[in-house]
């Protein structure tokens, strides 16, 4: 299993977000949260749910 | 025998036909994250050859994995190498090492599966070894939560090993782009997976029929190695020839599940001189686009690199010499690419920002 850790939103020039960043391994990555396709979303939902992942916050655009 | 009945024969061999290979990169050809990863056990991933996963649980038990050249198999060129680092004598219940190929359901609606005139599969790759050694090969319905065993050999010398599965004519699968169908192949195995008697013929997964407890454990000696190439999953009960393919087809499909913008000789965060993607600043704003190689399973996961050092979740400003944050998206991320933008650390409209990337989509 990989680990998942130090996650928080990312906003786009709407400012929505549009991914988490979370380290995946020890690697920061960009997990779209537009794609329920996508095993790194379900995998960071899943530890959400469990209480096991926070994600914070994403930074408004100026 | 006249043209026609040759055509007829060649048709009826199946070796006219294309399409027939379900599996990806069977011939071992393309290994995008580089052709060798050593100390795997610990967790489990894509490692070097492209589509075939390692889910190694609970055991200390270590391997190499490689994509090796081959000259003792005529027809193929690259095999897949895993070789015991570390062995693991002591095989906890919950011990599992895994080799595994993982499918989508709208790939495999030819199957019929879950149907009346759902079709027998036949699995068949080349294999061998340091030592005489046998595993399973079990394919298991995600969709359905069934499976199916077969056990094989391994002998010293290169082996075509065949292995037929009956159609199931219980459990349609999805016809989407989510996991369907899983090849695994078992190469170590605790109690857990190996207590009952393993099942051969469809039915709803249960846990101990898996694998085999008489298998061998590939991490039963430091001495261990299991070499792998032309793997083919095919409608029918009997294996065809291998369907060759070239670099370009095979690349493209093992796209679907993983891009990177460096040169497919060069691994990730070597080289990083050579350009995966540019663009012109403006004060701390500049904008682009990034297309994927091929249209990807589904919205990947990117990773952004430094376009000079190869830094994780950096862009290089090559005017100013520095690394910035990471580019982040005008929209979303897509299955087709990526529209950035970099919002600090640029000085102006002469500055000239790099950045590399990879993108995953793999199960």
């Amino acid at each position: 299993m990989s680990e998942y850790k130090n996650a928080k939103y990312l906003k786009n020039l709407s400012n929505e977000n549009f991914a988490v960043e979370v380290e995946i391994d020890g690697v920061a990555s960009q997990v779209p949260v537009t794609d329920d396709a996508n095993t790194d979303w379900l995998e960071v939902q899943r530890l959400v749910a469990l209480g096991k992942l926070t994600i914070a916050a994403g930074t408004d655009y100026d | 025998m006249t043209k026609a009945a040759e055509l007829a024969a060649l048709i009826g061999s199946g070796q006219a036909q294309t399409g027939r290979n379900m599996a990806y990169n069977g011939a071992m050809n393309v290994a995008q994250r580089g052709t060798s990863s050593t100390g795997i056990g610990a967790s489990s991933g894509y490692f070097t050859v492209d589509r075939f996963k390692l889910a190694p649980n609970g055991t200390a038990g270590r391997l190499t994995m490689t994509q090796t050249a081959i000259t003792d198999l005529p027809g193929f060129a690259n095999a897949l190498k895993l070789d015991c680092t570390t062995s693991d004598t002591s095989i906890a219940a919950a011990e599992f090492l895994i080799l595994s190929q993982f499918f989508e359901g709208q790939d495999l609606q030819r199957l019929k599966k879950g149907t009346s005139e759902a079709e027998p599969i036949t699995i068949s790759f080349y294999v061998k070894g340091n030592a005489a050694a046998t595993y399973t090969v079990e394919i298991y319905d995600a969709d359905n939560n069934r499976s199916n065993n077969r056990r094989f050999s391994v002998t010293t010398s290169w082996t075509r090993v065949s292995l037929t599965y009956e159609g199931d004519t219980t459990g349609a699968l999805d016809d989407d782009n989510a996991n369907s169908l899983i090849v695994n192949i078992w190469l170590h195995a605790g109690s857990n997976s190996t207590s009952g008697t393993q099942n051969t013929a469809w039915q709803t997964l249960a846990a101990a029929e898996r694998a085999n407890s008489d298998d061998t454990s590939f991490f039963d000696s430091t001495d261990r190695t299991f070499f792998m190439t032309g793997f083919q999953m095919e409608i029918g009960e009997t294996a065809t020839p291998f369907e060759h393919e070239d670099i370009c087809d095979t690349l493209r499909k093992c796209q679907r599940y993983y891009a990177k913008s460096w040169s497919q000789g060069s691994a990730v965060t070597t080289n990083p001189g050579v350009i995966g993607a540019a663009t012109v600043g403006n004060v701390n704003r500049a904008f682009g686009n990034v297309f994927w190689p091929a249209t990807m399973r589904a919205a990947p996961t990117v990773v952004w690199y430094s376009g000079s050092s190869g830094t994780v979740n950096k862009w290089r400003n090559a005017s100013s010499g520095t690394d910035i944050t990471a580019a982040a998206a005008i929209a979303a991320i897509g299955e087709s690419g990526y529209g950035y933008v970099l919002s600090a650390g640029i000085d102006g409209v002469t500055d000239t920002l790099q950045g590399h990337y990879e993108a995953k989509s793999e199960f």
